[in-house]
């Protein structure tokens, strides 16, 4: 289950994901994803404290998202990753999508 | 990290041990003990892996697999079959069908944890 | 992860494969003994080592890992054609294996850990073993834990770093395969430096599918293991992905065939060995410059286990073998099922009681005289029987395991004696219940050393006495009437009698004017406290003597044997049930006291005619012109003198012997459970168990070699001074 929410007035624009961004998810998110894209805006914050669980097809989806913005020079940055998804980034090595912002520890 | 996992198994000596090995690793197991069985108890509920025999009543492992695969919310559920060596011409159908990783028995437990690692890790 | 009981469960059968690893490992290295360059032994030597390191990981089993890591690695080289194989070199390995035996030995199955590793000896040994291989201690490096120490990034020589390029099929995520789990994996064998997972394929967002993998990583991997094990990981999506090994500290042109062979730009892939420290950017620049000018040829594309240059073929040919071999392996064990040997032992124990029920069934459906009931119960019989005897027989192993253990025994006694000697071994296929073969292994092991300590002379003895310097010592085993027959045979110098004797009479264990006959006198080596070698060697005398062979053999309800020949040799032959649960019994009645003979031993049954016993309750009768001893039982056992008019005599032998029992009453074959007897009758002479019969009634077992012996004893004339005499003494106030 996925639930994906955005708020293109701010900026950066904002993305909220919550439950699980895995190979069962990625067309829903990919459509919704492609849909949101539509408002223009090449700067983006995901948000990912409600995300439980992000697999290796989550996460190439979220590069993928990633290099698009780059090469229209905006960005994507990651924040407050649960330790599930922070424990397959860093496994990953997937430095760019490494948190500027990490949960508060609990 | 703790995995939902289905053994299907009409064997229960075998569901038995692939039980102990798993929940001794920490993860859930839910028993059936046909293809039909499973197909019950999957009831919509999450699964991490399937472990499945070949050789069962009602409805067998290869039934199983395509089943699985019809159905959208399993039908990337990585499948591990359980195979015997006598068994061996029926992995290329099941490997059609969509099961890509077997083991054949007898197997040592820990050689089973290790296909579950690798999988889902 | 784990609970206590489950992990000492799945630890336990670790060990037992551990135990049959080395047992197979030290077979192959005896077969290399004879000839070093059997290379199915070695193959079978190295794929041991491969499977025990490879189960050793698992368990994380650090010390046992590097240990065996160094002899696959070396096995490795003498199976390509790298280095030979030497006599020393063998009896090192030997030690070493000893003493990964010893390591595995003491692993603790609750903690799973090395309890008082000797690293000391281990390194000692490797160190021994790399000296010999003609080499510096730095091409075998002593044991270190691979996973030990904090994340380092590899030096720049990339010492000891794997390097595994991975490029995935777009099915990968369909089929339901998460590379980050297979990454996981390869994380516990060893330490992951550098991993850079490859995103340039990835289409424009909005045309991608985002259920498709375009993914592909490049990992650097500090590891003890194999390219097979690393390759092993991956088994499950070898069909979904491109998997390149690199071996640590490939050379430069290997890492540079590297970079042409994958898709990606060549500053892409260099930047990351650079990265990884497997490769210097002097390097890189250097190699990359080289082969724009065309210094190199440019190897073909596309080949996906890389030819020439990624890896040694040697290595290829290692990796690939190794999957033949292990595929061989899978094929073989599944016609095994290893089975506890208790769960076996329980079978049998509910199918002796199955026996005894079936057979009380019979008897009530006799009773009642319904003829369907007669009729269903011997049906039920029938199949009691067969079931009996399928459960016997999963029970019966070949003796030549048993046996084959003793090449190494012989090797290292007789090296260390400085004796040549060649061991010969037949009736390896001989089979017998797997309870006694663990029971004889100890006993055989004492007779096979001490007739390579005392029997077999040294070379000049030999040559001197016009034989060959090279001693021949056979085992030899065989099925004769029911029971399994096993030599030990020698061809030294055989037993010393007037040594013996002397020896007897210093230990005071017989009178000095005894007279014993030769037979007698062997069998004195057999008594308690007796020792004929001059001096305790650390060989024979382990502070156990011959009577703890004795005792174990009749354990066992055996005889033992000895013909010795002075100067030609000696032979000890053993003669053991061929199982100790069930037995075919003949039922024999003394008044209302049931008997059973075993069967194998009974060899006729006749009517006891008139003639008296010479000697009342043992004696002769004449059999065909020829005397037979017999014994009186009811007599023997004074019981009630008997009331029924014909007795019955049932002749039973044992090996040459022969001897007739007396007994009131014939009732046939009897499946026959052996129950034990209790520890108050254990020291019953005569009787070696009981048995529940179908009505319910106990009967008792006759344990006719003891009988036999008793027999001996009182028919022997010169018998007057021996062990056995004693049991003449309990019997004569009867007589």
């Amino acid at each position: 289950m996925l639930e994906l929410r955005h708020d293109t007035h701010q900026d950066p624009a904002l993305l909220a994901l919550t439950g699980s961004l895995t190979i069962y998810e990625v067309r829903q998110a990919h459509d919704e994803l492609r849909a949101a894209l539509a408002g223009g805006q090449r700067q983006w914050r995901i948000d990912l404290a409600e995300l439980e669980e992000l697999d290796s097809a989550g996460a190439q989806l979220l590069l993928a998202l990633q290099r698009h913005l780059l090469s229209l020079d905006g960005g994507l940055d990651v924040s407050n990753p649960t330790a599930d998804v922070l424990e397959l980034l860093e496994l990953l090595h997937l430095q760019s999508l490494y948190p500027d912002v990490l949960p508060a520890q609990p | 990290m703790s995995k939902t996992i289905l053994i299907v198994d009409d064997s229960m000596s075998m569901r038995q041990l692939v039980k102990m090995t798993l929940t001794g690793a920490g993860h859930q197991v839910i028993e059936a003990s046909d293809g039909r069985d499973a197909l019950t108890k999957l009831n919509g509920q999450k699964i991490n892996l399937i472990i499945s025999d070949v050789n069962m009543p009602n409805l067998d492992g290869i039934g199983l697999v395509k089943e699985i695969k019809n159905r959208n919310e399993y039908r990337f559920t990585p499948i591990i079959m359980l195979t015997t060596e006598s068994e061996q011409g029926k992995k290329a159908e099941g490997q059609a069908a969509g099961a890509k990783a077997w083991i054949v028995k007898p197997f040592q437990p820990q050689q089973l944890l290790a296909a579950v690692e690798k999988l889902v890790g | 992860m784990l609970n206590g009981e489950q992990w000492s469960q799945l630890l336990q059968s670790f060990l037992e494969e551990g135990g049959d690893l080395l047992k197979q490992a030290e077979e192959c290295l005896l077969v290399l003994d004879g000839d070093l360059a059997d290379e199915e032994a070695i193959n079978g030597l190295f794929r041991a080592m491969h499977t025990l390191k490879g189960s050793a990981g698992l368990f994380s089993l650090t010390p046992v890992v590097a240990f065996t890591h160094q002899l696959e690695s070396l096995l490795m080289a003498v199976r390509d054609g790298e280095r030979s194989l030497t006599p020393n070199l063998i009896s090192l390995m030997l030690r070493c294996l000893d003493e990964l035996g010893s390591m595995i030995g003491r692993i603790n199955v609750e903690t799973g850990a090395v309890e008082g590793n000797d690293e000391v000896l281990q390194t000692q040994l490797l160190n021994a073993l790399a000296a010999e291989m003609g080499q510096g201690s730095d091409s075998l490096p002593t044991p270190t834990a691979p996973r030990e120490g904090q994340v380092q990034r590899a030096p720049a020589t990339g010492e000891g770093a794997w390097h595994i390029s991975l490029r995935f099929s777009p099915d990968l995520y369909r089929n339901g395969f998460d590379p980050a789990a297979f990454v996981r994996y390869l994380s516990r064998l060893g330490e992951i430096t550098h991993l850079e997972v490859l995103d340039e394929n990835l289409p424009d967002f909005h045309q991608m599918d985002p259920e498709a993998c375009y993914l592909g990583m490049e990992i650097s991997l500090r590891s003890a293991s194999s390219k097979a094990e690393i390759e092993e990981v991956f088994e499950f999506i070898l069909d979904f992905c491109k998997l390149r090994i690199l071996p640590p500290e490939s050379s430069l042109s290997d890492y540079l065939q590297l970079i042409r062979e994958l898709p990606e730009t060549d500053e892409r892939i260099g930047s990351i060995l650079v990265a990884s420290g497997l490769l210097t950017e002097h390097e890189l620049n250097t190699g990359l410059t080289m082969q724009a000018q065309g210094e190199e040829p440019r190897a073909p594309l596309g080949s996906v286990l890389v030819e020439a240059g990624m890896v040694a073929p040697a290595v290829v040919n290692a990796a690939l073998e190794k999957q033949q071999v292990v595929r061989e392996r899978r094929a073989q064990e599944s016609s095994l099922i290893k089975v506890a040997a208790h769960k076996l032992d329980e079978l049998i124990n509910l199918v002796g009681e199955l026996v005894i029920s079936a057979a009380g069934a019979q008897l009530q459906a006799r009773a009642h005289g319904h003829s369907d009931f007669i009729e269903s119960t011997q049906v039920v019989n029938r199949h009691v029987e067969q079931i009996r005897e399928a459960a016997l027989k999963l029970r019966m192993i070949e003796i030549g395991d048993t046996f084959n253990r003793f090449h190494r025994v012989v090797r290292d006694v007789s090296q260390e004696l400085g004796k040549k000697i060649r061991l010969e071994v037949r009736g390896a296929d001989t089979e017998l219940d797997k309870s006694v073969t663990d029971k004889i292994a100890d006993p055989l092991t004492h007779l096979v050393r001490n007739a390579i300590d005392h029997g077999i002379e040294s070379a000049e003895e030999r040559l001197a006495a016009g034989k060959p310097a090279e001693g021949h010592l056979a085992l030899n085993a065989y099925h004769e009437s029911g029971m399994i027959v096993i030599e030990v045979s020698d061809d030294g110098r055989g037993l010393n009698t007037a040594r013996i004797r002397q020896k007897a009479i210093d230990k005071g264990l017989i009178d000095p004017n005894a007279n014993l006959s030769e037979h007698d006198l062997h069998m004195l080596i057999f008594a308690a406290g007796f020792s004929t070698a001059d001096s305790v060697s650390n060989l024979s005398g382990r502070g156990v003597g011959m009577d703890v062979v004795r005792s174990a053999i009749d354990q066992l309800r055996g005889t033992v044997e000895i013909e010795s020949r002075p100067g030609l040799g000696c032979t000890f032959r053993i003669r053991l049930p061929l199982t100790l649960a069930i037995i075919e019994g003949f039922l024999v009645s003394l008044g209302g006291e049931y008997f059973v003979i075993p069967l194998d031993m009974v060899t006729e049954c006749m009517e006891l005619g008139d003639q008296p016993l010479i000697d009342g309750i043992y004696g002769y009768l004449n059999l065909r012109g020829k005397p037979l001893p017999c014994i009186d039982l009811s007599a023997h056992f004074d019981l009630p003198a008997s009331a029924v008019r014909r007795r019955n005599i049932v002749v039973v032998s044992q090996g040459r012997q022969q001897a007739g029992l007396i007994v009131d009453q014939l009732h046939g074959e009897l499946q026959t459970v052996i129950k034990p007897l209790g520890l108050l009758f254990q020291h019953l002479q005569g009787i070696s168990g009981s048995t529940i019969l179908g009505s319910g009634q106990v009967a008792l077992i006759l344990d006719i070699p003891s009988l036999f012996r008793q027999l001996q004893a009182l028919v022997d004339t010169g018998a007057s001074e021996t062990r056995s005499v004693q049991n003449r003494q309990e019997l004569l106030p009867r007589l």
